[in-house]
């Protein structure tokens, strides 16, 4: 049997070591078009202000020479699912056994929506290349305007600001980290970031990036203000990669669909990661995500299965965040808002922390821990794992984390 | 692989061995320097109580460990013994293990701005927790022995309900 | 683990015949390992019963107990109740003999007997009783009800106190509110204020701690007076120390505990001519061989030359020599423990006090009233014993030092006087002004599991009298020195530096020892410490200075109990930098470690300097020692 794996992040590196664990010797190959693949993409804002360097980001292990795969630097540009035949864009056409794509995500560029956006001086920061274009770049900066407020924006925002340039964020919504957090919380951290010397515009539009000799000079926003920026960053959002896919014959919905064995809707066909839809356990949605550890889950599952083992899709959520932003940790799962009173909420705050919790009748649906990090774990898989809980017990998980908390 | 083995019915509450805890991973092993420390050691288990039970609560070094897959940085590995560990260097302090964990006991040195958790006490035979309490009700014991004894037990109760 | 630096105890220790199953105090140490970290650091109450309460010491968890106090409030009434817990053991101890010597007076008592008249008159001149055409009997009477008054609420200063410091002392003490009018009112007074929900002002505790420590000094002294009047005062003998002094072929009769009202009349019985044969006719060719533990051996050495066997923490290690048939015990220091270790022996352990105690033992009450009869009893119980000793089971290491004991201050100034008749302190005063005696260091306090026996004791020591200090030593440092032959005139040829050894020479000719005084004066058990205190109050008073000037310290490197924790207040509160060799659990409050190690220094002089390397220990010693000669522009 020949595995044939598409991407070369944290889901195809889970998936690789799980096959690895049912077939030693089986041949497995792995396409990804990242000149160096294999890194913890969540690092590389620490490329921005050089408070790491690219090789520090690197996996300690690389996957492929580990584990006994074949690397190649390519680019999948299609699927023949009944041929079994990948191809590539270098020309070349592999076979495959079973296919996993863990294509990931790939950052949302507005280049039909912005004028200017293809301009010298635009940027995203998805990959390690990016943020080491991003690094060259802004030496010669003062000044950047990120559009985007979420949490990529907010990341990008810091490093920069440590790294000495002056930052304007532009969000949309009415507070940043629109999906991280509520607004009393985001709006504590958009305090402590303003404090700092950030600028926060929110409920703002871009609509045009105004260059001068080729170069980003200024953004014009909707409401007729002006950023000055040398350099933008765009954060507007991810989405699935699949495009390549179209002439797959895969469901796909927001993403791929895939079932408890992470198997598409096609044979021999298996998907992980930032790629693939799922049911998110809070309310029921069927979403995308994001995060490090559903690849992870995802990427791990699949790959068991393919080679042959059994595992199951643990429950998993589209928000199970944890960052620490202006020095607060900011700790979120699972629902976060209740704009139509669905939900119990309770929310206390005190000092630098924020708690919040989320009812839906005796299931825990929703927390936000702001400041204040104990014990997150305990709330966080309540949710994920949907466990009812009895009347004294959800008294009991309130009183714990307001007020008085009591251990013994 | 070896376990740590919590008998809850022994636990006074005592937080013995939150305290050897912390002094095992002080600069200086010793408790009267350890209180001096600038930044006071973390403890990495934690005693709760639930209603009348006190036990104390402490990392599995679960098998597929949700701290682990959560860890964006590489920090967190498990070792040769099986046994989930940190690398303080790696570590940003995005707290994501702590999230992960459903135990609860990854925990946040604000201090020095890394998570904390159980390393089962590189630097000892027996781990700090399981020598100090004084009551025995934290054992390191072989995972298939832990079992065998638990079936033993079971074979027991049976012979004597028949008896 | 090391036991002991003793090599008596560790020839025991590795070849008894108690088999395995016998453990001692190391190795109940070691099964106590790790020890509580809240209790290690004081930060522990259990003063009601909404507790026990714990602060947390890494400041994360609580930091107060139910009731608000602090570490620091928590801390500070843990000192003062270990003080008010050593002040009741001396308390106890003192009138005790204060009772004795009314029944005695009263003939109620007639094993009994004033023996030491001198002492008595200086005694009773010193608290302000008429001498002068007196009988003994008449005096003593007054001294009696003096002494009886202390305990009960005097209403005014404690006589034992006010006369014996120096007056400047005595004004510092007023001043900060220290002097007690009780000693059991004192006491009780510590009780009262740790009690929940009284003093919460950790400051205001130690202070109570610090008057109940002047109510603990009371007691020892007045202890120490009265033995003196009963017993005789000490005066230099030459003994041996260590388990070599028991005898194979004799019946060994261990006394262990603390008042000579049981021992010394034991070892005045044990010399009767019928006893010893009553002793050859049970077997014992060798006859009777009394031997002292812990503080009684101090007491029966130094008045009868009796040989000591061992210290308090070795006391089990006596019994696993298997030669010993009976341990006689009153109180205080002794383990519970010796009854389980004479199981796998012979030996048969006799309680003799109401208070004190042990299952396991024997009790047979001591009446002083029928003092003698009672001694014979107990006598009979050990030569009944020897019937039953196994020699299969002896070990007896054949290791004893020579030791002289019995240097009291009456003694010291005695033998001052064979140098210098008219002004016996000038001789000790010019040589601590030329440098040959650099300064004077009070060892005292127990032995503890925490250090090999005896080692801090001896470390410390080798390096203070090579810097020409001379040591006086109670209580089980006594015995410490003793064991390991520093109470000899070959240790002051062999330790002391030039200087001190001079000095001792010409004393020790002029007192016609024929060599020079040891190195390490044997000052008596540890209630007897403030025989120490009235040879510096002397040399002070001598130089117009307070004690707090002079070059004199003290140390107790492992101390053990609460009567130890008590003493060290006091030397503290009399101007005495005072070494502890052992951390005390105090270190869960930065205030009253601070209070304790440094602040106290400005108000009485002395303070507390926590040092468990014995190294350091010397040298932080004799630094403080270099101060106050400085201060005094030597
Ligand atoms: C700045 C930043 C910060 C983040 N912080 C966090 C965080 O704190 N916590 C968290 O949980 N998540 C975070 N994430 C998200 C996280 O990085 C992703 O969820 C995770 O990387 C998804 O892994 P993946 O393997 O599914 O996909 P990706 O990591 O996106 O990897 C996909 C790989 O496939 C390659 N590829 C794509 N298309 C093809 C093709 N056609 N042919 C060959 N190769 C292809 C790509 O080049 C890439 O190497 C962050 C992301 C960014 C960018
Ligand atoms: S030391 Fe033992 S008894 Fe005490 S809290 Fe820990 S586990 Fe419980
Ligand atoms: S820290 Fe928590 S999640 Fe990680 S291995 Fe330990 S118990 Fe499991
Ligand atoms: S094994 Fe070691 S690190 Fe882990 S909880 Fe116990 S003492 Fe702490």
């Amino acid at each position: 049997m020949e595995y044939l794996i598409v991407g070369g992040s944290i889901a195809a590196a889970s998936a690789l070591t799980a096959i690895r664990k049912n077939t030693p010797q089986a041949e497995v190959r792995v396409v990804a078009d990242e000149p160096v693949p294999f890194y913890y993409r969540p690092l590389i804002p620490y490329l921005l202000d050089g408070s790491r360097t690219a090789d520090e980001i690197l996996f300690a292990e690389h996957p492929p020479t580990v584990l006994g795969a074949e690397l190649l630097h390519d680019q999948c540009i299609g699927v023949e699912s009944k041929q079994h035949l990948v191809r590539l864009r270098s020309g070349r056409e592999l076979r495959y056994g079973k296919l996993l794509l863990a294509a990931g995500g790939a950052p949302v560029m507005l280049l039909d929506d912005l004028p200017g956006a293809k301009s010298e001086g635009v940027f995203a920061l998805r990959s390690l290349d990016d943020a080491v274009k991003i690094r060259q770049y802004l030496l010669h900066c003062k000044t950047v305007a990120i559009i985007g407020g979420g949490l990529v924006g907010i990341k990008a925002a810091e490093a920069l600001f440590r790294a000495g340039l002056s930052v304007t964020v532009i969000e949309q919504q009415p507070h940043i980290l629109a999906l991280r957090a509520d607004s009393f919380a985001a709006d504590a951290i958009a305090e402590r970031l303003r404090s700092k010397g950030m600028t926060l515009l929110t409920e703002e539009d871009s609509e045009e990036i105004v260059t001068s000799a080729g170069k980003v000079n200024t953004l014009r926003l909707a409401s007729g203000r002006t950023v000055t920026a040398d350099m933008v960053i765009l954060a507007v959002g991810v989405k699935p990669n699949i495009d390549f896919l179209k002439n797959a014959g895969l469901e796909i919905e927001h993403g791929i669909v895939v079932n408890q064995q992470m198997q598409s809707s096609v044979p021999d066909i298996y998907a992980a990661g930032d790629l693939i839809q799922f049911i998110d356990q809070a309310d029921g949605k069927t979403v995308v995500s994001g995060l490090w550890s559903n690849a992870v889950h995802s990427g791990r599952v699949a790959g068991c299965c393919m080679s042959g083992g059994r595992a199951v899709l643990p429950p998993l959520l589209s928000v199970m965040n944890s960052t620490e932003i202006a020095g607060l940790p900011l700790l979120s799962a699972g629902v976060l808002d209740d704009p139509q009173g669905r939900y119990t909420v309770f929310a206390e705050a005190c000092g630098n922390s924020y708690r919040k919790l989320l009812f839906d009748q005796n299931r825990l649906v929703g927390m936000i821990f702001l400041g204040q990090t104990e014990r997150a774990g305990v709330y966080a898989n309540l949710i994920r794992c949907q466990i009812p809980l009895e009347k004294s017990r959800r008294e009991q998980l309130v009183r714990e984390v307001m007020g008085a908390i009591k251990r013994v | 692989m070896q376990l740590i083995y919590v008998q809850t019915d022994r636990c006074l509450g005592c937080r013995t061995c939150e305290i050897q805890c912390r002094v095992e991973h002080a600069e200086e092993k010793n408790l009267f320097a350890a209180i001096r420390q600038i930044h006071p050691p973390k403890k990495r288990l934690f005693i709760e109580q639930q209603g009348k039970v006190k036990a104390p609560i402490l990392c599995h070094h679960c098998d597929d460990s949700p701290c682990m897959a959560a860890c964006i940085t590489g920090s967190l590995y498990r070792d040769e013994h099986g046994i989930v560990q940190r690398k303080d260097e790696l570590c940003i302090g995005c707290w994501s293990c702590i999230m992960a964990c459903p135990f609860g006991v990854v925990a946040r040195d604000a201090d020095v701005h890394v998570a904390v958790k159980c390393d089962r006490c590189p630097d000892r035979e027996i781990p700090a927790c399981v020598a100090s309490c004084p009551t025995k009700a934290l054992r390191l014991v072989d995972a298939d022995q832990l079992s065998k004894e638990r079936r033993q037990e079971i074979l027991f109760r049976g012979s004597s309900l028949a008896e | 683990m090391k036991c002991s630096i003793d090599p008596a105890v560790t020839e025991v220790l590795n070849n008894h015949k108690g088999g395995n199953k016998l453990k001692t105090a190391w190795d109940r140490y070691e099964a106590q390992q790790p020890q509580c970290g809240f209790g290690e650091l004081g930060v522990c109450c259990r003063h009601c019963m909404q507790g026990p309460c714990r602060i947390d010491p890494f400041g994360e968890g609580p930091d107060r107990g139910i009731c608000g106090a602090t570490a620091d409030t928590i801390v500070a009434r843990g000192v003062a109740r270990a003080v008010a817990g050593g002040t009741a053991s001396h308390s106890g101890h003192a009138l005790h003999i204060a009772h004795v010597l009314k029944k005695m007076l009263a003939g109620k008592t007639p094993d009994y007997a004033i023996k030491d008249e001198v002492k008595l008159k200086a005694v009773a001149g010193r608290c302000g009783i008429a001498i002068e055409g007196r009988s003994s009997k008449e005096i003593a009477q007054d001294l009696v009800e003096k002494a009886l008054s202390e305990f009960g609420d005097k209403g005014e200063a404690l006589t034992w106190a006010a006369t014996t410091v120096t007056k400047a002392r005595l004004e510092t003490f007023s001043k900060l509110g220290i002097v007690p009018t009780s000693i059991d009112g004192t006491i009780a007074e510590v009780m009262h204020r740790t009690t929940y929900g009284v003093d919460a002002d950790p400051v205001n505790i130690l202070l109570g701690a610090l008057k109940c420590a002047v109510a603990d000094y009371t007691a020892c002294h007045l202890a120490t007076d009265l033995s003196d009047i009963l017993f005789g005062t000490p005066q230099p003998v030459v003994s041996k120390a260590n388990l070599g002094v028991l005898k194979e072929d004799a019946v060994n009769i261990a006394l262990h505990g603390h008042n000579p009202l049981l021992s010394d009349i034991i070892a005045q019985v044990a010399s009767e001519p019928e006893m010893i044969a009553e002793a050859q006719a049970a077997g014992a060719a060798g006859g009777l061989n009394v031997v002292g533990i812990c503080c009684t051996g101090n007491e029966i050495m130094m008045r009868h030359g009796i040989p000591l066997a061992t210290s308090s923490i070795s006391q089990e290690v006596a019994i696993m020599t298997g030669a010993i048939d009976a341990m006689v015990v009153d109180y205080q220091c002794i383990m519970p423990a010796i009854a389980t270790a004479a199981e796998c022996f012979h030996t048969k352990v006799i309680t003799t006090m109401p208070i004190a105690k042990m299952p396991g033992a024997e009790h047979i009450a001591f009446s002083d009233e029928n003092a003698v009869e009672c001694a014979r009893a107990i006598l009979r119980q050990g030569i009944e014993r020897f019937k039953s000793r196994n020699p299969d089971k002896v070990c007896i290491p054949q290791k004893s030092s020579t030791a002289i004991a019995g240097f009291s201050a009456e003694a010291i100034v005695a033998a001052l006087a064979k140098v210098n008749a008219d002004d016996p302190l000038k001789p000790l005063i010019d040589n601590i002004v030329a440098g040959n005696i650099r300064g004077i260091c009070l060892f005292a306090g127990c032995n503890t599991v925490k250090v090999p026996q005896d080692h801090n004791y001896i470390e410390m020591v080798k390096k203070l009298l090579a810097e020409n200090v001379l040591i006086l030593a109670t209580g089980c440092a006594s015995s410490a020195y003793a064991r390991h032959g520093f109470m000899t005139s070959e240790a002051t040829i062999r330790y002391a530096g030039k200087g001190l050894a001079a000095v001792l020479t010409v004393i020790g000719e002029a007192a016609g020892l024929g060599g020079p005084l040891p190195p390490v004066l044997h000052m008596g058990s540890c209630v007897d410490n403030p025989r120490a205190v009235d040879v510096a109050v002397a040399i002070a008073n001598k130089l117009g200075v307070d004690v707090s000037q002079l070059p004199v310290v003290a140390s107790a490197p492992e101390a053990v109990t609460e009567k130890a924790v008590a003493i060290g207040t006091w030397a503290v509160a009399g101007g005495l930098p005072t070494h502890l060799g052992v951390v005390p659990p105090v270190l869960g409050s930065k205030l009253v470690t601070e209070v304790l190690t440094s602040t106290v220094k400005d108000l009485l002089g002395g303070y507390f300097i926590v040092e468990p390397d014995p190294a350091k220990a010397a040298v932080a010693l004799l630094t403080v020692i270099d101060e106050r000669r400085a201060g005094l522009g030597l």
